[in-house]
C-alpha cells in the first residue's frame, strides 16, 4: 500500500477490492467480482485477498458489514474515506489515460471515448 | 497423490490419511503459516473455508509436549502446545474445476510471504552459530567430544544457510520484477 510515495497510485488489487465493496460483499464475492469485471485477467489468490482486506480494514477504507443471517460469511463495505481514496485514484487514472491517448493517438480498441 | 485418485482425509504428526476418489478430482496447495499466532491462524483458516477451500494443519517439526511455550523470534510471537505448535503448515484442498489455484498473486504479497520463510531460516542459522560460539568458548578445558558437537552444529547451520540463500534468491527475483510491474 503506497499512498504517500510514487504520486499516490494504488495497487490494482487494492483499487479493485475497493470497487467491489461499494455494495456489501464477502471474500468469495469480491474474488468473483474482480475476475468477472477484468474478464479473467485478474484472479486474486486467497492469501493475497486476505492480506489486502486486512490492510484496507486497518486503514479504515473498508469496514465489516454486520449481517445477522449468516455469521460465517463476513462481509465488507467501503467507508467514506475509502470512497474519497477511490475518487482520487479515478482522477489520477483519467489524467494518465488522457496523456496516453494524446501521445499515442488514441486506442483503436478503446470502448469509451473521452 | 491427487492425480492418482486419493483425497486427503486427515493429517497427524507422523502421517497422512487418504481415501479413494476420482483421479485429479481435487487439487492441493501447501502454505507456510509458522509466523502466525493461534488466533491469526484460526482467522485465516475461517477466511479460507469461507472461500470454499478445505484446510488441514500439518507440522513442520515433530513436537510432543504438554504445556510447552516457545518464543518464535521471526514473528515476535509465542507458540504453545495448545496453540500453534504442529500447525506451521496449512494444506488447502480445492475441487479441480479448471479455475486457477494460486494463493498469492500480488508481487508485494509474494515477496512478504517468502521473506517470512527466509527470515525464519536466517534466525535459526544465527541461533545455531551463537550456540556453536558459546559452546566453543567453554571448549578449552573440556574433552574433545564437545569439538565434534560444534562441527555438527555448524554442519546443520550450513544446511539452513543454503535454504536462506535459496529463499533470498527467490525474493530477489520478485523484487527485481517490481521495478517494472506492480
Amino acid at each position: 500500500m503506497r499512498d504517500n510515495i510514487k504520486g499516490g497510485a494504488l495497487t490494482e488489487t487494492c483499487f479493485l477490492i475497493l470497487l467491489s465493496v461499494y455494495e456489501p460483499n464477502h471474500g468469495y464475492g469480491i474474488k468473483k467480482f474482480i475476475s468477472k469485471e477484468t474478464n479473467g485477467r485478474l484472479d486474486l489468490g486467497a492469501g493475497t485477498l486476505y492480506g489486502a482486506l486486512n490492510t484496507l480494514l486497518k486503514k479504515k477504507w473498508i469496514m465489516p458489514y454486520d449481517n445477522d443471517e449468516d455469521s460465517r460469511k463476513h462481509r465488507f463495505i467501503i467507508t467514506e474515506e475509502g470512497k474519497q481514496v477511490v475518487e482520487k485514484e479515478l482522477m489520477r487514472l483519467n489524467e494518465v489515460l488522457e496523456l496516453a491517448i494524446k501521445v499515442t493517438g488514441g486506442n483503436k480498441n478503446h470502448k469509451n471515448s473521452f | 497423490m491427487a492425480k492418482r485418485g486419493f483425497r486427503l482425509v486427515k493429517t497427524s504428526r507422523l502421517s497422512y490419511v487418504f481415501e479413494s476418489c476420482e483421479p485429479s478430482k481435487f487439487e492441493y496447495r501447501v502454505e507456510f503459516a509458522g509466523e502466525k499466532s493461534y488466533k491469526e491462524l484460526k482467522k485465516y483458516c475461517d477466511f479460507l473455508n469461507s472461500m470454499g477451500y478445505k484446510t488441514f494443519f500439518k507440522n513442520l517439526n515433530l513436537n510432543y509436549s504438554i504445556g510447552k511455550v516457545k518464543w518464535r523470534p521471526w514473528s515476535g510471537k509465542f507458540a504453545s502446545t495448545s496453540g500453534s505448535f504442529n500447525k506451521e503448515l496449512i494444506i488447502l484442498e480445492k475441487m479441480n474445476d479448471g479455475t486457477p489455484f494460486e494463493m498469492h498473486t500480488d508481487l508485494d504479497d509474494i515477496i512478504g510471504y517468502y521473506r517470512n520463510i527466509r527470515n525464519m531460516y536466517a534466525i535459526v542459522s544465527l541461533l545455531l552459530i551463537i550456540l556453536a560460539a558459546v559452546n566453543q568458548s567453554y571448549l578449552l578445558n573440556i574433552t574433545e567430544i564437545k569439538g565434534w558437537v560444534n562441527i555438527l552444529i555448524l554442519l546443520l547451520c550450513i544446511v539452513f544457510l543454503v535454504l536462506v540463500f535459496l529463499y533470498t534468491k527467490i525474493v530477489y527475483g520478485y523484487v527485481k520484477q517490481k521495478n517494472i510491474y506492480e
